[in-house]
C-alpha cells in the first residue's frame, strides 16, 4: 500500500471514530453509520474515477465521499448541522452531495435507479462518465435493485455497482436472510461480475480498476463484489456480534496492521490527521447554523386575482392535443426523454398518447420493462443530470409502485442537498374509472400524491389546453418534480366542449388556469368545484340544476391541485356561501377536505358558509357497470346532493 | 265629442306598477286635438308621451313630480271649455276610459333621482327560465319579456319582480290619485354589480336593539361643547390605567350625575316608565372585533381608580375575546366614545330598555374643546333634563380641567375618591377638602361633592 492509500484511509477512520466520539458527547445530532473497516473500499474505486464519473452512495456514505471528493471541511461541517456544511446541514450523515458528482441518501437501494439515470444521461448525451453505486449486501433485499440490473443490463448503461459485503444488515448475519450466492445474481441478468475484499489491497486496487474500466469500456454494466468487514457497530451500540468473530475481522484489517508494522510513521499521519480535524472542528464549532427563514419561507401570494379570458372550444381531442404537445416539446427540447411501459410504436401506449412519437426520437421514446419503481429511479437520475424526463405510468394505481421514488427521492433531493441541485420530474399518469376496469385499474389515487411536500400535482380536465400545463411543468428552473394526473375518460373529450346557454366558460391567465364556468351576469347561488376527469360530469350539472330545481350554480375547475392557490375559490365561496367540492376519489382525507379546510380558515370568521364533499364511496371500484356508477359519483348523486343541501 | 273621456296612466311594462309624471305640456283647460302631446311619464326602464286621444279641453288630475299608478286617471278630456269639477265626479261613473296614446321615445339624459338612468343598450340577450320561473310568470301572467335583460332566471327572480301585496291590493280607480306606491326596484345592471353581505347575527341583534328606541321615532338630541383647560394634563396625573383617554372621567362624572337624573337612566315599555334604581354604565366599544357594550356594574359607586381599572380589564376581555354575558350584559345607560377618530360630532342611537344615551367626540384642535351629544329618549324624558345634566357635566368636567398644566405642591391635596386637586376644588366653588377616617383607621381627604354628592 503506498502512502497516499493508507494515509486517505486512516483520514476516513480518523473521521469517522471523532464522529462517534462527539456522538457520544452530544454534540452530533441524528445517527451516524460508519465505515471503520471497509474504508479501503471507498479509496480503491475512487482511484480509478474521473472527473465524469459519478457516485451514489447510501447510509454509509462517509467514506465513499471522502475517498470522491475530499472535501472534509465540508462533511464535518455538514455533520454538525453548520450552514456551511455540504448540504447546508440539512441532511446530515446520509444525505450528502458533492457539486453534482456525489449523491447520498437513506433508504436502501433506492439510489441504484438514480445512478442509472445519472448514467444514462451520460450516455444521452454522448458525453464520457460512468455511474457507481455503493451498495451493502443488506441492499440485495429490495426489490427495485433487480428491476434496476434488468434494466441497466437491458439497455446497456453504464453503470458499476459495488456490494460491499460486510455479512451483516444493520444486526442479521447474511445467511439468515440471503438466498443462492451474491455473485448468481447479476450472473442471471448477464451482467460482468468482480469480485474482491478489502484484506487483499493490490488485488482490490487493482480489480477496481478492472471493473471501472470495464463498464467505462464497454459501456455496459458491472457489479463488483467486496468483502469485508464493518468493525464499527451498524449505527451505534447495536453490535451484537460475537466476539471472537470481531476479533478475527480487526486481525485481518490492514490499517491496524500499518499500525503495527509501522508504528512510528503511522502514529506521525495519525497525529497530522487528528490536528486537521481537531483544527476544523474548532473553526466550525464558529459557525452559524441555518436560520428557518433561509431554509423556509412561506411562499407569497398576490391578493390580486389574475386576468381571465374565455375558453374557446377546440375540435381537437385531448389525447390528439397531448400527442401533437409532446411531439413539439420532443423537437423543441433535446433534453425531454419519454419513458414508460408500452409507449413506444406501433402500440403507443395504453392511451395512444405517444403514438408515433417512438419513431420520431427512438433515442428519447423509451419502452421501459414493467418496473414503476427503477424507472422513476431512472428519471430521477435523469432529472438530477439536467434531462428533463416524463415518464408515464401506464395506470394511476400503479404509481404505488413508484411511491419510494416520488416521496424519498424526487421529492427531497432539491431541499436535502440545500437547493444546490433540482429535480423536476414529471410523472404523468392516467387515474380514474367509469370503464369497468375494476379494483385495481380504476382508482383515483390523488390523496396519496397530495401529501407530499415539494411535490406539485397538476389534474388536466377537458377545459384546458393540456399542452399549456406540460409547457408550463418543462419551464426553466423547475426545481422539484410534479405529478400530472390524466384522466381515462378525458383522453377522448373535445378541450373546452360545453354548451348551455346563457354560461360562460372562462379561465385564469397564468401558468396552471382555473377554469369557471358560471351563469353570464347573475350571481351564483352554490359553488362547485371539481378538477379532473369528474369536472366533466360536474359541468353536466349545471344547466340540470337550474332548468329542473330553479338553482344558479356555478363550477370552479382548478388544474393545480399542490401547491393549493385558493383565491379564486375562496372569492366564489364568499359570494354564494355555499361550496360543493366533487371528487373522483373517496372524501376522507382527499383534496376536498383540505380545500374545505383552507377556504374555512381563511373565510371562517368572515363569512359563514356551507360545505360539502360529493365523493366516490369508500370501497373498492366494482367493475359491473351500474354498480360502478353508483360507487362513483355520477351526474345524478350531484345533483341530488347539491339540492339537499342548497342554502 | 259629448262625452268626458278619462286618459289613463298606460301600462307600459309588466314590472311598473308606478309612473313619475316628468312633465305636462298643456296649461289646464286648453283645447287640445288629436295627437297634442298632454304629459310625459317616466318610468325606470323608459320615458313616454300621452297625447291626447281625441279633441277636447284638457283637465289635469296630476302634476309634475306624481308618483301614479298604471290605471290611474291622470287628465280627462272635456267636450266643451269651463267644464267644472262637480260635473265630473257626476258623471265619473258614465265615463268610457280611452288609454292615452302613448309614444316612446328615449330616456331624458338627465334622469330623475326617481328614475335610475336605464342601462346603455347590451347585445340582446335571451333569458333562459327555469322550469319553476316558467310556471311563475304563467301563474303571474308575467310577459317574459320582462327578464330580457337577464342570463338566467329562477323562479326568486320572477318573485322579486312581483309587486309587494300591499301595492296589489290598491285597485286604481277613477278619481285616485295618490295610492301608497312601491319604490321602484334597482335597475338589473345595477342589482348585477352588487356584491351581497349578510347581515351577521350581531349586526342583527344591534338593529333590533337600536331599532326599540328609535322606531318610536322621537328621540332628541342635546349637544355642548366642553372645553379642555388642562384636562389633559389632570387626566395624564391622576389615570393609572388609560392616562390618554377622556372616558374614564366623563363615565365617572357621568355615573355620579345620573342619581340625579333618575329619568336618563329608565325606559319605556308600553304606557309606562321604567326607573333603573341602580346605575350600570355601558360603554360601547369597537375596537375592530365587533360592536359590544361592556358593562361598568354600579358605575356611581366607584371611586376615579376603581373606575378606570375595571374599564380597563373590561377593554382587555373585549381584545382577548374573554367577556363572560355578564359583563356585556344589563347597562343602564351607554356611553360611546368616538373622541380617537376624529369626529366632530356625533348623533349617537339609544339602545334597548334605556332612556339615554351619551356620545363623545374628539377634541376640535383649533379651540381645544370637544363636543358631548347626549340622544335621549322625548317619550321618558324632555329636553330642558337632558340639558342640565349635560350642563352639570360639562362643569363638573370643565373643573378637572381648571387646575394649572403641571402640578405644584399646592395640587398635593387631592381628593381620594374623584383625585379633584384643591385648585380645581376652588375652581368649582368647592369649600375644600375633609379629612376622613374610615372604618378600617384609614386615613384620606374627600372634596364635599364626593362626600354629600351634588
Amino acid at each position: 500500500m503506498d502512502a497516499a492509500v493508507v494515509r486517505q484511509a486512516l483520514l476516513i477512520r480518523r473521521v469517522e471514530e471523532t464522529l462517534l466520539e462527539l456522538f457520544s458527547q452530544g454534540r452530533l445530532n441524528g445517527t451516524v453509520h460508519t465505515c471503520i473497516g471497509q474504508e479501503l473500499s471507498a479509496v480503491a474505486f475512487a482511484r480509478a474515477l474521473v472527473e465524469q464519473d459519478v457516485v451514489v452512495s447510501g447510509h454509509r456514505c462517509h467514506g465513499h465521499f471522502l475517498a470522491l471528493t475530499g472535501d472534509l471541511d465540508g462533511l464535518l461541517a455538514e455533520m454538525l448541522g453548520k450552514v456551511t456544511g455540504v448540504c447546508g446541514g440539512i441532511g446530515s450523515s446520509q444525505h450528502l452531495f458533492h457539486q453534482g458528482r456525489f449523491f447520498s441518501n437513506g433508504i436502501q437501494g433506492g439510489m441504484v435507479p438514480v445512478a442509472a439515470g445519472l448514467a444514462l444521461a451520460r450516455k444521452l448525451r454522448g458525453v464520457p462518465g460512468i455511474g457507481v453505486a455503493f451498495i451493502g449486501d443488506g441492499t440485495l433485499g429490495q426489490g427495485i435493485l433487480y428491476e434496476t440490473l434488468n434494466l441497466v443490463a437491458r439497455w446497456r448503461i453504464p453503470l458499476l455497482i459495488v456490494c460491499e459485503d460486510n455479512r451483516y444488515a444493520q444486526s442479521t448475519p447474511r445467511e439468515a436472510t440471503l438466498a443462492g450466492t451474491i455473485e448468481a445474481r447479476p450472473a442471471a441478468f448477464g451482467i460482468e461480475t468482480f469480485v474482491s475484499d478489502t484484506w487483499d489491497w493490490p488485488r482490490l486496487d487493482a480489480q477496481a480498476a478492472r471493473s471501472v474500466a470495464h463498464v467505462r469500456a464497454t459501456g455496459t454494466p458491472a457489479l463488483h463484489v467486496v468483502r469485508t468487514d464493518r468493525l464499527a457497530p451498524h449505527s451505534k451500540g447495536d453490535d451484537t456480534r460475537d466476539a471472537a468473530e470481531l476479533d478475527a475481522a480487526r486481525a485481518r484489517d490492514l490499517l491496524t496492521a500499518h499500525a503495527r508494522a509501522h508504528p512510528e510513521q503511522h502514529g506521525q499521519w495519525r497525529a497530522a490527521i487528528d490536528r486537521e480535524i481537531r483544527d476544523l472542528l474548532g473553526r466550525i464549532a464558529q459557525e452559524p447554523v441555518l436560520m428557518l427563514e433561509e431554509y423556509h419561507r412561506k411562499p407569497r401570494v398576490s391578493p390580486r386575482l389574475p386576468a381571465r379570458r374565455p375558453v374557446l372550444p377546440s375540435s381537437e381531442r385531448l389525447v390528439t392535443r397531448l400527442n401533437r404537445c409532446f411531439a413539439e416539446l420532443l423537437a423543441e427540447h433535446p433534453e425531454v426523454v419519454l419513458l414508460g411501459e408500452d409507449i413506444v410504436d406501433p402500440y403507443g401506449g395504453a392511451f395512444k398518447v405517444t403514438r408515433g412519437l417512438a419513431t420520431a426520437h427512438p433515442d428519447r421514446v423509451l419502452a421501459t420493462p414493467i418496473s414503476e419503481a427503477a424507472i422513476t429511479g431512472l428519471a430521477n437520475g435523469l432529472a438530477l443530470a439536467g434531462m428533463r424526463p416524463i415518464v408515464e405510468i401506464m395506470f394511476g394505481d400503479f404509481v404505488t409502485l413508484a411511491m419510494d421514488q416520488l416521496i424519498n427521492h424526487a421529492a427531497k433531493f432539491h431541499r436535502m442537498y440545500n437547493g444546490q441541485i433540482g429535480c423536476p420530474l414529471i410523472l404523468r399518469t392516467p387515474m380514474g374509472g367509469y370503464r369497468g376496469y375494476g379494483p385495481t385499474h380504476s382508482q383515483t389515487l390523488d390523496k396519496f400524491l397530495l401529501g407530499i411536500d415539494t411535490l406539485r400535482v397538476v389534474a388536466l380536465n377537458a377545459f384546458t389546453d393540456p399542452a399549456g400545463l406540460y409547457r408550463a411543468l418543462l419551464a426553466p428552473g423547475q426545481q422539484d418534480p410534479a405529478i400530472v394526473i390524466e384522466n381515462k375518460t378525458l383522453y377522448g373529450a373535445r378541450i373546452g366542449d360545453f354548451q348551455e346557454e346563457n354560461f360562460i366558460v372562462e379561465e385564469t391567465i397564468e401558468p396552471f388556469p382555473l377554469t369557471h364556468i358560471r351563469p353570464l351576469h347573475s350571481a351564483p347561488e352554490v359553488t362547485l368545484v371539481a378538477y379532473g376527469g369528474i369536472a366533466s360530469i360536474a359541468a353536466g350539472v349545471l344547466g340540470p340544476l337550474f332548468e329542473q330545481h330553479d338553482l344558479k350554480a356555478e363550477l370552479l375547475i382548478p388544474s393545480l391541485l399542490c401547491p393549493l392557490d385558493p383565491r379564486a375559490i375562496l372569492e366564489a365561496v364568499e359570494r354564494s356561501g355555499s361550496l360543493f367540492v366533487v371528487e373522483e376519489g373517496s372524501a376522507f382525507a382527499a383534496w376536498g377536505a383540505e380545500l374545505i379546510a383552507t377556504i374555512q380558515e381563511r373565510l371562517g370568521r368572515r363569512r359563514p358558509f356551507s360545505a360539502h364533499r360529493i365523493a366516490a364511496l369508500p370501497v373498492p371500484i366494482p367493475a359491473p357497470r351500474d354498480l360502478e356508477r353508483q360507487v362513483l359519483v355520477e351526474a345524478r348523486r350531484i345533483i341530488r346532493d347539491v339540492v339537499a343541501h342548497r342554502p | 265629442m259629448s262625452t268626458i273621456q278619462d286618459i289613463l296612466a298606460p301600462r307600459l311594462d309588466v314590472s311598473s306598477d308606478a309612473l313619475l309624471v316628468v312633465a305636462i305640456h298643456q296649461p289646464g283647460g286648453a283645447a287640445v286635438g288629436a295627437g297634442t302631446p298632454l304629459l310625459d311619464l317616466e318610468t325606470y326602464k323608459a320615458q313616454v308621451v300621452v297625447e291626447s286621444p281625441g279633441e277636447g279641453f284638457v283637465e289635469y288630475l296630476c302634476q309634475v313630480g306624481d308618483q301614479v299608478p298604471t290605471g290611474a286617471v291622470l287628465a280627462r278630456l272635456h267636450p266643451q271649455a269651463g267644464f267644472t269639477v262637480e260635473a265630473e265626479r257626476r258623471l265619473s261613473a258614465e265615463v268610457s276610459p280611452t288609454p292615452g296614446v302613448v309614444q316612446e321615445r328615449m330616456p331624458s339624459p338627465v334622469a330623475d333621482a326617481a328614475s335610475p338612468p336605464v342601462p346603455e343598450t347590451t347585445p340582446a340577450l335571451a333569458p333562459r327560465f327555469s322550469k319553476a320561473a316558467r310556471q311563475a310568470l304563467k301563474r303571474h301572467h308575467l310577459d317574459p319579456a320582462l327578464f330580457q335583460d337577464q342570463d338566467l332566471v329562477t323562479l326568486r327572480d320572477v318573485q322579486s319582480r312581483l309587486p309587494p301585496p300591499a301595492v296589489q291590493t290598491v285597485a286604481p280607480t277613477a278619481g285616485q290619485r295618490r295610492v301608497a306606491l312601491r319604490f321602484p326596484p334597482l335597475p338589473a345592471e345595477l342589482q348585477r354589480r352588487i356584491d351581497w353581505q349578510p347581515l351577521t347575527q350581531a349586526k342583527q341583534l344591534e338593529i333590533q336593539a337600536l331599532d326599540q328606541v328609535q322606531r318610536g321615532g322621537q328621540v332628541s338630541l342635546v349637544t355642548t361643547w366642553v372645553r379642555m383647560g388642562t384636562l389633559r394634563a389632570h387626566i395624564a396625573r391622576q389615570s393609572e390605567w388609560l392616562p390618554e383617554s377622556l372616558l374614564p372621567l366623563v363615565v365617572f362624572e357621568t355615573a355620579r350625575l345620573l342619581r340625579r337624573h333618575p329619568c336618563l337612566n329608565g325606559f319605556l315599555e308600553g304606557e309606562r316608565i321604567g326607573l333603573y334604581r341602580d346605575i350600570h354604565i355601558g360603554i360601547a366599544v369597537d375596537m375592530g372585533q365587533g360592536l359590544k357594550v361592556l358593562t361598568l356594574p354600579h358605575a356611581d359607586t366607584l371611586g376615579f381608580r376603581e373606575l378606570e381599572q375595571l374599564l380597563f380589564q373590561r377593554i382587555e376581555g373585549y381584545l382577548d375575546r374573554t367577556l363572560t354575558p355578564g359583563e356585556l350584559l344589563g347597562s343602564t345607560f351607554t356611553v360611546t366614545d368616538l373622541s380617537g377618530f376624529g369626529v366632530g360630532h356625533i348623533q349617537p342611537l339609544v339602545n334597548a330598555h334605556q332612556s339615554a344615551i351619551l356620545g363623545i367626540a374628539g377634541e376640535d384642535p383649533d379651540l381645544h374643546r370637544f363636543q358631548l351629544s347626549l340622544a335621549f329618549d322625548h317619550r321618558v324624558t324632555e329636553g330642558r333634563e337632558a340639558a342640565l345634566f349635560l350642563q352639570a357635566l360639562r362643569e363638573r368636567l370643565e373643573g378637572h380641567g381648571a387646575g394649572p398644566e403641571t402640578p405644584d405642591a399646592a395640587t398635593r391635596p387631592v381628593c381620594g375618591v374623584c383625585l379633584k386637586t384643591l385648585p380645581e376644588d376652588r375652581a368649582m366653588q368647592g369649600h375644600g377638602l375633609l379629612q376622613l377616617v374610615d372604618s378600617a383607621g384609614r386615613e384620606s381627604l374627600i372634596c364635599q361633592v364626593c362626600l354629600m354628592g351634588y
